[in-house]
């Protein structure tokens, strides 16, 4: 269902709702107006964003703002609940190799905060829970377990450590002291090979010492016997090559998504809805099969819009490859209102974005993946990865958003801008980005105006 | 017997003149902070002591705290806000179990146990945007008096959400909301917010009632009630919130007269 | 050639072996940076300077937490000096944790070669672990009958022995002041002076759990003849007792803790933390619940700039504690947390 593409409030959608059901939408069960997110559950922050137009983009926002829903409901059916923590798409892919099991990341509620507005004032609960107000917003999962308001408890947390942030590590540590049972498995900080050590391939053309390909397998062995258990079902080689299969197809839709959206001349679909759609691929949204589903639907509206030659962001707006999510989702939306347009982004799973070996053992293949995390490496890997994107994608620009309290960032950061601006010659901006970033609009428009400012003057000059 | 309580805060000097044998208050000082700080306490205690019809030599002990403390070199002994604040706060309210202290420069949390005595407590004596300091920059910035800035709060309907912890930064964005013309109301309402959010982490979960609150930030309108939205509990402002710390130096000042 | 350590579980006698000269990085920052960009751990930087300065010697980082980790990204980027990344597991239960770390020791070995080392044989290798090992069992002795100072000191003379940078101060053991813990992150001999603090506050430090503190020395090691692979013998030896913030969970941490704090009828903890290091931070509130005492925070960079502020700090702890007040009901210790240990070999005890 295509139409010409706009970004619009939460008010003007429950028009647009209006009109869509009128021609006759077909929405999952959990549709619905977008409306009904703020005044049943409070997401106040939805009234600061603007949304893509489009019927795809409703399923989408939707589908991530019923994920606790769905969870609690997996509950009541009997699903057992796994939240894993820190590694971004790898346990998942396990888990939903196991039929009744399901993976969600309780640190997505670190967005929480800026979706509800603070409403249930999950950063202040963290506080008292210990957690300072410096340390990162991922904080407000902390609360989010005490209080119980949001995601049910799960029955399992996995969590990885080693070459993890400071800040979260602290925050799952201190959940663990609360009471709740953590397996804990251990991901090594990924080097490169030593010249007397064999090498790994790994995906994303990394590579590491086969020693650590093995450390992280034999991990993820024990996780596989830990789910095993817990489900009651030994998560054999058959059952893991089935799930990564499925794992695949979301992330070869997300790449054909993606492909189709930042290749192209002029933006079919803004920047905030692929930053969500982005990060369907580290657990599914608690749904995999749905998950497919919504990504399929955005994809049909990207290319049904690129055929119409309707664009979000014109064919001049400035390509800008945007590095780290932002912690308040208003702060990407000001891309497009800044005359730019996301053709690439690094929101710190790029590994979950790569196919998972299908010609390999199975856990082998997991631990590549694992392993190709762009924050367990260096950050002139990450760096050169950002270049080399930057290169393929012919952005004008980067961005490094910044998060309040992140233990990599302030030296991530800089290297990161650093590198691409020697490599590459790009203008970089870095903005930090807190929790609400209301009182630094002003500030964040003027810096990525500025910078789109100067991508734009250098066209003129070439 | 009477004894002296000098609270050489940071910002301001409190005195207090306390008669053990009637348990009154016989006079109080306050005078602004200044370089030469033991001149200015000598000052205060003095024009604290004519008020009072009385001379030094009837003064049993003299107890200084505050940041101050050491420059008051008259003083008898030194004890610690801590203690001071806890025992001037349990004077007026002996049931209380847990003490807020914001100041100019600083702000505390006192859990008080069974028998008045201070069980553990946490101060912030760092970062401004927990103390009245925050308040003092938005007054400046708005250009409005501090005392009218309760009024301001009391009319807003949706407080400002403030991020920064350090008021630096959050200068910036009080700025950047008032450029996009959000409602001052809403912006002092805010600041007061982020005032009581920054004590959250001092008082930890549990808060143990009654709560009650002094400093001079006590003085202003609302500002208590936005900590009691924020720590989702009643708080009660004790009398003479400026004084207390004077007033806890002045009663502990018994156990150390001749 | 000097190979700078900056953790205290990168076995000295590794690097001595090797031929080289162990140095404790913490005797070598002379103080914290005053100013360091937002987020950014003091100590952390002030290790980057230290490194890029000092492009003679070797240094060998860990990835005992993020901000060391990045600190040798930055160093690596910015100047020649030699850098280890040294990769610490978080992990301590599994034969995972235990082959990563044998592994490590024996790629730092090579690393040590390179710069000119020597591959030590059997016997000198042998003798190296036992002279280091008989000098930590006299230091955890000499550690409960000296002043906190004077153990402090030599502490750092195990882990750097040429630093003497500090005269050793000639405090004397007193039996008055409040016993407390000084529990957290690096404690420099810069900033020695918070001992003189406490002690001028009326308390007493009758456990510094800081780095490199007591905490920071594993046992003494006894060697059989048995041992052939005295590499393996050293790295298992190394992680089974080692005890730090960062080990997830940090359970044993507790468990060390816990036995000296009874045993020495510790009053009130001090949790020594340098600003944004979030591993010790988060942990100041699981202090306060599961020892049922008052927990005071001390910010490293207030340490000699902010004595003020540190001074009344302590000066109201103490008061708190003399004052009679036991600890509430409200902060009755917790017994320890449960957490999932995933054993594949049920002999192996954390």
């Amino acid at each position: 269902m295509t139409t010409v593409p706009q970004q619009i409030s939460l008010e003007e959608w429950d028009a647009r709702y209006t009109e869509l059901q009128q021609a006759g939408l077909h929405e999952p069960e959990y549709g619905g107006p977008l409306s009904r997110h703020v005044e049943c559950e409070g997401d106040l922050r939805l009234r600061q964003l603007r949304f893509d137009n489009s019927a795809a983009a409703l399923r989408l926002w939707n589908f991530l703002l019923t994920e606790n829903e769905r969870l609690h409901k997996a509950r009541a059916q009997g699903d057992l609940l796994v939240g894993t923590m820190k590694d971004l798409g790898t346990v998942p892919a396990m888990v939903y190799s196991l039929p009744g099991v399901r993976a969600f990341y309780p640190d997505g509620t670190w967005w929480t905060p800026c979706l509800m507005s603070c409403t249930d004032r999950l950063l202040e609960q963290a506080e008292a829970l210990g957690i300072e107000a410096l340390s990162c917003p991922v904080r407000a999962m902390l609360a989010a377990f005490e209080n119980q308001e949001h995601f049910p408890i799960p029955d399992l947390l996995i969590c990885s450590v080693g070459a993890t942030c400071d800040d979260f590590s602290a925050i799952a540590q201190r959940l663990a002291h609360l009471g709740h049972p953590v397996i804990w498995w251990e991901i090594p900080r990924r080097r490169v090979p030593d010249p007397d050590e064999s090498a790994c391939p790994l995906p994303g053309g990394l590579s590491a010492p086969q020693v650590q390909v093995e450390l992280v397998r034999e991990e993820i062995e024990r996780v596989a016997v830990a789910l095993g258990d817990a489900a009651k079902r030994k998560l054999d080689t058959q059952l893991l090559q089935a799930g990564i299969r499925a794992a695949n197809v979301v992330r070869r839709q997300l790449a054909a998504l993606r492909t189709a959206v930042y290749g192209s001349a002029g933006a079919p679909l803004p920047a905030l809805e692929m930053l969500i759609a982005e990060m369907l691929a580290i657990h599914f949204c608690s749904d995999r099969t749905e998950c497919i589903a919504v990504l399929e639907e955005l994809l049909a509206e990207a290319q049904a819009r690129l055929a119409a030659r309707q664009f979000i962001a014109p064919p001049d707006a400035v390509r800008i490859y945007w590095v780290n999510p932002p912690a308040d989702l208003r702060a990407i939306n000001l891309l497009e209102e800044c005359g730019g347009r996301l053709c690439g982004a690094d929101f710190m799973f790029t590994h979950a974005l790569e196919p998972i070996p299908e010609d390999l053992p199975p856990i082998d293949a997991l631990a590549r993946v694992a392993l190709a995390d762009p924050m367990i490496g260096s950050a002139t890997e990450r760096a050169r990865r950002i270049v080399a994107d930057c290169r393929k994608t012919n952005a004008e620009a980067v961005v490094v958003a910044r998060i309040p309290g992140a233990s990599h960032c302030p030296w991530e950061s800089e290297q990161i801008r650093s590198i691409v601006r020697a490599e590459t010659g790009l203008p970089t901006v870095e903005l930090e980005v807190p929790p609400i970033c209301d009182g630094l609009l002003p500030t964040l428009r003027h810096r990525l105006e500025t910078v789109i400012e100067i991508a734009r003057a250098r066209r003129k000059s070439k | 017997m009477i004894c002296a309580g000098i609270d050489a805060g940071s910002r301001a000097i409190k005195v207090v003149l306390f008669d053990h044998d009637t348990s009154r208050i016989l006079a109080t000082g306050i005078a602004d902070q200044g370089i030469e700080q033991q001149r200015l306490a000598e000052q205060l205690y003095d024009s604290a002591l004519k008020d009072a019809g009385l001379t030094r030599a009837d003064v049993a002990a003299v107890v200084a705290t505050g940041y101050g403390r050491n420059t008051v070199r008259f003083a008898t002994t030194t004890m610690s806000e801590i203690t001071c604040h806890a025992r001037g706060v349990t004077f007026f309210k002996p049931d209380a179990r847990t003490i807020i202290e914001i100041g100019g420069q600083d702000s505390k949390v006192i859990h008080i146990a069974d028998g008045g005595f201070v069980r553990d407590f946490a101060m912030n004596d760092r970062c401004a945007a927990g103390t009245g300091r925050f308040l003092e920059m938005l007054a400046s910035r708005l250009g409005i008096e501090l005392r009218k800035l309760g009024e301001l709060a009391s009319q807003s309907r949706q407080p400002a959400t403030i991020n920064s912890t350090c008021i630096v930064f959050a200068e910036t964005e009080i700025i950047g909301l008032l450029a996009q013309g959000a409602p001052v109301a809403d912006i002092v309402a805010g600041v007061q917010k982020a005032i009581a959010t920054r004590l959250v982490s001092l008082v930890g979960r549990c808060v143990t009632g009654p709560v009650y609150f002094t400093g001079g930030v006590a003085l202003l309108p609302s500002m208590a009630g936005a900590l009691g939205e924020v720590l989702r509990t009643q708080i009660h402002v004790v009398p003479m919130p400026q004084y207390t710390g004077a007033l806890g130096a002045a009663l502990l000042g018994a156990q150390c007269a001749p | 050639m000097k190979v700078y350590c900056t953790s205290p579980w990168i076995p000295v006698e590794w690097v001595c072996a090797h031929g080289h000269e162990p140095c404790g990085v913490w005797a070598a920052v002379d103080e914290l940076p005053s100013a360091t960009a937002e987020g950014v751990c003091p100590f952390a930087r002030a290790l980057v300077e230290l490194a890029s300065k000092n492009h003679q010697a070797a240094f060998v980082f860990t990835t005992a937490c993020d901000q060391s980790r990045r600190a040798a990204d930055a160093v690596l980027l910015q100047s020649h000096t030699p850098v280890f990344l040294f990769n610490l597991p978080a992990t301590w239960q599994t034969p995972a944790a235990h082959r990563l770390y044998r592994a490590e020791l024996a790629r730092l070995g090579r690393f040590l070669e390179r710069l000119g080392g020597f591959s030590p044989s059997y016997l000198e290798l042998m003798l190296v672990i036992r002279r280091y090992s008989e000098q930590r069992a006299m230091l955890l002795d000499l550690i409960q009958h000296s002043p906190a100072r004077q153990a402090a000191e030599a502490v750092m003379q195990y882990f750097w022995p040429d630093h003497a940078k500090k005269p050793a101060s000639a405090g004397k053991v007193t039996a008055h002041g409040v016993p407390v813990a000084l529990i957290g992150g690096p404690l420099l001999p810069s900033q020695w002076g918070i001992f003189d603090v406490i002690e001028s506050a009326g308390g007493r430090v009758v456990l510094n759990a800081t780095e490199p503190g007591e905490r920071c020395l594993v046992p003494q090691l006894t060697l059989s003849t048995d041992n052939s692979d005295l590499q393996a013998v050293l790295a298992d030896h190394y992680l089974d007792h080692w005890v730090d913030v960062f080990q997830r969970p940090n359970t044993r941490l507790y468990d060390w803790l816990a036995v000296r704090i009874a045993q020495r009828g510790v009053r009130a903890i001090l949790l020594w933390v340098n600003l944004h290091c979030d591993l010790w931070r988060a942990e100041a509130q699981t202090l306060r619940n599961r020892f049922g005492l008052p927990v005071v925070m001390l910010e490293a960079h207030d340490i000699p700039a902010n004595l003020n502020r540190v001074t009344t700090r302590l000066a109201a702890l103490i008061e708190t504690v003399r004052s009679g007040s036991r600890p509430a009901d409200l902060h009755q210790p917790r017994k320890s947390e449960p957490y999932a240990v995933q054993r594949t070999n049920p002999g192996d005890s954390p």
